[in-house]
């Protein structure tokens, strides 16, 4: 008969009193705490913040805290785990395609003052000289707070 | 941290009857508990909103390539005339 041994790593057991909150400093809107880490919870806080690759530890710690006293139910993986998949693919493809798509935007944004007064310009030129039928476009109802609206979603990103 | 937090931060300690530095350290520990579906939580909140910016800024785009495109064609229709006139 055949054997299967299973060998189960231990998770490092976290303790009490290896945290200690040494400093707090409150003003209007937030709340910064000096704390300082030991033992077991230490190698698992900081082991977990290294390998989803946190540049500073306190960004970390600032996240897990967050998630930590949220009351906001995370997704259930496991049971969404092809769904997950899914978006969590078309995510990044989807991102890309935002970020395209808003440049693009912003230099015409950014050039659309002159290109409407040349356009509307144009078209009359061409229309005196027989060179296009007059017709009505989109734009023609624009005004300056619909060109500002534009400017301000594109190129100031409000 | 935003105040906000902290404020749930002593809620959780004061519920659970916890000293704070030992509900700091639970609070962590959940923290990391649950990443991964906060994290999958936010992704699907932000895939949402990237779909309705998408729609928005595809509208936007249309008008503003359609404004750009005509101006360069016209720009050289009005030229090439001008060119013509020019000649005769």
């Amino acid at each position: 008969m055949m054997g299967f041994l299973s060998v189960r790593k231990r998770k490092p057991r976290t303790e009490a009193g290896e945290v200690s909150i040494l400093d707090k400093k409150t003003d209007a809107t937030t709340v910064k705490l000096t704390v300082k880490f030991e033992g077991k919870t230490w190698e698992e806080l900081s082991g977990f913040m290294h390998e989803k690759g946190f540049f500073k530890e306190s960004d970390g710690l600032s996240l897990l805290f967050e998630y930590g006293v949220s009351e906001k139910e995370g997704i259930d993986i496991e049971k969404r785990h092809s769904e997950m998949m899914v978006i969590s693919s078309r995510h990044s493809g989807m991102n890309f395609d935002a970020y395209t798509l808003f440049k693009r935007n912003q230099a015409l944004a950014i050039a659309l003052s002159v290109m409407l007064s040349d356009n509307r310009r144009l078209r009359k030129q061409a229309e005196e000289r027989g060179l296009i039928s007059s017709r009505r476009e989109t734009w023609d109802d624009w005004d300056q707070a619909m060109v500002d609206g534009l400017r301000r979603r594109y190129v100031f990103g409000r | 941290m935003e105040g906000e937090s902290y404020a749930r931060f002593e809620k959780f300690a004061t519920n659970h009857h916890l000293e704070q530095n030992e509900a700091l350290r639970q609070v962590l520990l959940r923290g990391k508990q649950s990443y991964f579906p906060q994290q999958m939580a936010e992704i699907v909140s932000d895939y949402e909103s990237l779909k309705k910016r998408i729609v928005e800024y595809k509208k936007d785009n249309e008008v503003l390539e359609r404004i750009h495109s005509q101006t360069l064609e016209l720009k050289g229709l009005v030229n090439e005339a001008g060119k013509v006139e020019g000649e005769t």
